[in-house]
């Protein structure tokens, strides 16, 4: 993992840069030096020698003494313009209640996936995906907190002060998303903390098309269920995935900063500025009026006698103060989306920015790992804290799935074998998939027969398997629709690793009928894309035997897999293998993911010499399970089972709380967080002496339905 | 199981145990038996007929700037245990002069103090907490596998045999049961079910071997395999409860020192004793051993388990799906 600390000089330099809207290549010609240097400078990692120091200062318009020490004149009287410009033309304006009296308490759209980071990364990917131009499409996800000074400049940049109130009427709704308005306000009161998620793209088309017609930019800063998808194979085709960006923001607010590949008809191209908010029906006292819900941020125009909020163009100091700046690294086209008030809406625990940044990385290697490891799409995960950047990690898919994308190195390498014989050894065989005609006006084509690839890598027995005995399926995008668990495919199977590559997946340079057939797979997803099933799309679009062409796919994949990692009958000596496979004891099935687990433990001794320990309970997330759990610390011994010892204290600290010595871990949530401290009375020897290990005991689950 | 916490620091980071060269009675072994995806040293299959003394050249490497903090007082010692007989050979390792982050040794061991397998690793350790020589880290182990492992590495299963119980080669226990039909062998290290071909069952290879069945004969050999591995099930399921060994002075139980045992037990309990950790499970199954009416219960939810494991009641459904097939034919 690559840690950077920046220091004040990377972050003044990027600044001015960003301010003056010059790139990387502008100062290393400017200044006769080569990129490299000025990356390095903006990273930290270099210092530029006192001569480039002035001459760098001299092109950006400041002191020297600014840049090195932040004494001196800065890059204040540009952007001091700047910011005066956007604070008299900028605001937000909100949609007016319609006249029939109706009321949306919220856009249904937001709610439409499951709450989690894991759909947020899926579908926020997937769409960058679509939009893709280059041939790596580049993804940074940046995980910002704010306090302070940094805090009041973001504040002031939003116009905060305008759509408070609008928040603060919404959050008088006595229904849900008033609610959690009313608590993200009050939260941002005490704290006075705000994290954004900032998301930029580069490598894609950006927010193109104008302000009021179809397109792209339409599609997500003004329309709902529009996918605006221009491919038959694009990811995404409901139009819903977007929700996510304000599912995730406990404002329902979020801000777009884009660089079009190509101008809009009006001749406006570089950095779109606008923002959406997502709020439910409300009455804003002051103005007098009754709001539908949504209101955008932008430059304030007159359109049909009415004031609206338009794409405010080509002011670097609103991006910057955004923190949406997309000008100190020559990255192009693409898109930076930043989520107001960023958070994980399935805890109810505030995870830290570490802890977030974490779970992002994790959700992009299990989804993306494919995309990532063919070169299509490269992610970084940051963390800051205000203007300065604390860690960054280039998502690496060959650590966090190595056997996955082993195997798929092989397959693209030739590296195959005819059978499984060995650990690590990868085949490769076909599914035929009887892609049905297809009825639909647009791209009719009859029925034919697609050879999807199959290729299984064995696992060693003791490898550390994220996935072990699961099938792993993807089509163009390189978006993982599904992991499926073969657990029982056979008896004893050697452990495997399978991944199905369908549709334009299947080459590099994929052929006509690779692309129908990925757009047959595409049908066959729900809004979710996270299986191929019989869906509506499939009935009206393509002939009889949708169903059983997945079917027989799933089938095939199936029994190829059982044939490959079924122990050969040569292994078995003497007796009858139909006995032996009764009488198999080794190769069970892990069970630890069926029951709660230890997760993350941490524990120090006190000063009395007792165990003060800190961990977190991993749950299998089940709406209608309530678990309670007893927690034990168990002295470890050279010999033995060990010793386990009573607590003095133990107190849940998030979803979780204390029920005579064990936790009641609520039902629905996938993590409990606990505290405990060991009654030195207990322990069999001085807690100085031995190890200790953390385990789950007495569990028991409660079932309400 | 669960992650070890230590009252003072200990190295987070990969300590990696390799073995560099491997002489068996001073010469090149013969087929190879390394097996360094799996950290297997295979000795069982040699082609000599047997061997006396097995040498090892080691290197341990761990994490350089890691270990840099815990300073050079640190120590790295070569250690390789047997559980059956209890043999325990340790030798320090050498600190590379270069290279703080890497120690060689070399390990001679004699054949006739192991049986079984044995485990091979490297322990590093130093002062920490005020107290010299506490344990810092580990190697992940190698697997010295002496004598043929107790089950198959390749299909998970235990071993099965034809024997003709009345021949003269056939082992002397088999000889007071030449009317049964199998007979499994749980006294030894690895287990073996025997299979009798004696003229008696001279047709029970008919029933039991792998040929394609007919419909007419596959419920006949569902019937009777399902009932062999259910009585060997019960049979190892009794023999590993029998070995738990029992915690001292308020401790938890530890699993059997017998391999196979010990994987019986890790298959069958987390299904007898669902929701309980492993060591629960254990303790439960122990206790339940000791006491008359939990024997009953232990007994019974066992059975019950292993039914579930081997299949049984699906291939009674199928049998009696052909039955009442052959049935309707005839009718």
């Amino acid at each position: 993992m690559a840690r950077i600390v920046e220091d004040g000089l990377a972050r003044r330099l990027r600044e001015a840069m960003e301010l003056r809207g010059m790139s990387q290549a502008d100062i290393s010609k400017r200044a006769d030096t080569s990129t490299g240097a000025v990356s390095q400078w903006l990273s930290g990692a270099k210092r530029p020698s006192r001569e480039k120091l002035r001459i760098v200062a001299e092109i950006l318009h400041v002191d020297p003494e600014w840049l090195e020490y932040g004494s001196g004149n800065g890059p204040q009287p540009d952007a001091q313009k700047e910011k005066e410009q956007y604070k008299r033309q900028t605001g937000w304006r909100n949609r007016l209640a319609p006249l029939d009296g109706g009321r949306d308490y919220g856009n249904p759209i937001i709610e439409s996936f499951p709450p989690d980071l894991s759909t947020m990364v899926r579908e926020g990917i997937q769409n960058v995906l679509d939009q893709t131009i280059d041939t790596t499409a580049r993804v940074v996800f940046r995980i910002i907190r704010l306090r302070g000074g940094d805090l009041n400049e973001f504040l002031e940049a939003i116009s905060w002060a305008e759509l408070r109130t609008h928040m603060m009427a919404a959050s008088e709704v006595p229904q849900r998303h008033g609610r959690l308005l009313r608590a993200a306000l009050d939260e941002l009161e005490r704290t006075g903390e705000l994290l954004l998620l900032v998301v930029e793209d580069s490598g894609t088309t950006g927010l193109i098309g104008d302000e009021y017609r179809e397109g792209n930019f339409m599609a997500l800063a003004r329309n709902n269920l529009d996918s605006s998808k221009n491919t038959a194979t694009a990811g995404g085709v409901f139009g819903l995935g977007k929700g996510t960006w304000w599912r995730t923001s406990k404002f329902f607010t979020v801000l777009f900063n884009s660089d079009l590949s190509e101008p809009t008809s009006d001749g406006n191209q570089d950095s779109r500025i606008i923002g959406r908010c997502e709020l439910p029906w409300h009455e804003h006292q002051d103005a007098g009026m009754s709001c539908a819900g949504p209101g955008w941020f932008g430059r304030i125009s007159s359109k049909n006698g009415i004031e609206v909020a338009e794409s405010y163009w080509g002011n670097q100091t609103l991006a910057w103060d955004l923190h949406v700046g997309r000008r100190a690294v020559e990255i192009g086209s693409g898109t930076s989306i930043c989520v107001v008030g960023f958070y994980d809406p399935s805890s109810d625990e505030a995870k830290d920015t570490r802890d977030l940044a974490e779970d992002v990385e994790v959700a992009v290697a299990d989804n993306f790992w494919p995309a990532i490891a063919d070169n299509k799409l490269a992610v970084r995960v940051e963390t800051w804290e205000g203007r300065t950047v604390k860690t960054q990690v280039q998502v690496d898919v060959s650590s966090r799935q190595p056997q996955f994308v082993d195997a798929l190195a092989k397959l693209r390498a030739q590296d195959l074998h005819d059978q499984l014989s060995k650990p690590s050894f990868v085949v490769r065989r076909e599914v035929t998939v009887s892609v049905p005609s297809r009825i639909a006006s647009d791209n009719p084509h009859r029925q034919f027969e697609h050879k999807a690839i199959l290729i299984l890598r064995r696992a060693a027995e003791d490898d550390d398997n994220r996935w072990p005995n699961y099938l792993a399926m993807f089509r163009g995008p390189r978006m993982v629709v599904e992991y499926h668990n073969l657990r029982n495919v056979f008896a004893g199977a050697v452990p495997f690793h399978a991944i199905l590559l369908c549709g334009e997946a299947v080459s590099e340079k994929p052929d006509p009928q690779a692309t129908r057939a990925d757009r047959f797979l595409r049908t066959a997803e729900p809004p979710s894309h996270n299986k191929w099933m019989m869906t509506p799309d499939l009935k009206t679009d393509y002939a009889r035997g949708s169903k059983k062409a997945i079917d027989d796919m799933f089938n095939g994949a199936r029994r190829i897999i059982g044939e490959l990692v079924r122990p050969p009958a040569k292994n078995l000596e003497d007796g009858p293998d139909s006995l032996k496979e009764l009488l198999k004891i080794g190769d069970d099935t892990p069970t630890s993911s069926e029951r709660p687990r230890i997760y993350r433990p941490s524990a120090s001794l006190d000063v009395d010499g007792r165990w003060v320990v800190d961990a977190r309970i991993r749950v299998p997330p089940d709406p209608a399970v309530k678990w309670k759990v007893g927690p034990v610390v168990v002295f470890d011994m050279e010999t033995g089972g060990g010793y386990p010892v009573s607590w003095s204290e133990l107190e849940g600290l998030s979803n979780c709380h204390p029920e005579d010595d064990r936790l009641v871990i609520a039902a629905g949530v996938n993590e409990a967080r606990f505290r405990g401290v060991t009654d030195a009375a207990s322990h069999p020897i001085a807690a100085t002496e031995a190890a200790i290990r953390i385990e789950l005991r007495q569990v028991q689950e409660t079932k309400s339905r | 199981m669960s992650e070890r916490i230590y009252p003072y620091k200990t190295i987070t980071g990969d300590l990696r145990l390799d073995v560099k060269d491997l002489k068996v009675d001073g010469t090149d072994p013969s087929p190879d038996p390394l097996n360094r995806d799996n950290l297997q040293i295979n000795l069982f299959d040699q082609e000599r007929a047997s061997w006396a003394t097995l040498g090892l050249k080691l290197e341990l490497q761990g994490p350089a700037e890691e270990l840099r903090k815990f300073g050079d007082d640190i120590t790295a010692l070569a250690v390789v245990h047997c559980d059956l007989t209890h043999e325990r050979r340790a030798v320090p390792m050498k600190r590379a002069g270069v290279d703080a982050a890497r120690w060689t040794a070399v390990l001679e061991i004699e054949r006739d103090d192991y049986r079984g397998s044995a485990k091979l690793e490297a322990v590093v350790s130093g002062p920490a907490g005020g107290l010299d020589n506490r344990f810092l880290g580990i190697s992940a182990p190698w697997v010295l596998n002496c004598d043929e492992p107790p089950v198959s590495p390749r299909t998970g299963a235990i071993d099965v045999k034809w024997v003709d119980f009345k021949a003269q080669g056939a082992p002397e226990f088999l000889k007071h049961y030449v009317n049964e039909p199998f007979y499994s062998n749980l006294a030894d290290e690895k287990p073996v079910v025997y299979l009798n071909k004696c003229k008696e069952f001279e047709r029970l290879p008919i029933i039991l071997d792998d040929r394609p069945r007919q419909r007419g004969d596959l419920p006949l050999h569902n019937a009777e395999r399902t009932g062999i591995a259910r009585s060997v099930w019960m049979a190892m399921l009794n023999a590993a409860i029998a070995g738990i060994q029992e915690g001292e002075d308020g401790a938890d139980p530890d699993w059997p020192e017998s391999d196979w045992q010990s994987k019986v037990l890790k298959v069958l309990l987390p299904k007898i004793y669902r929701n309980q950790s492993d060591a629960e499970a254990l303790k439960s199954a122990f206790d339940a051993w000791e006491s008359r009416q939990g024997a009953g219960l232990l007994e019974s939810r066992g059975q019950a388990e292993i039914n579930r494991r081997i299949g049984a009641a699906k291939l009674l459904r199928r049998t009696l799906d052909l039955l009442s097939a052959s049935q309707e034919g005839a009718s």
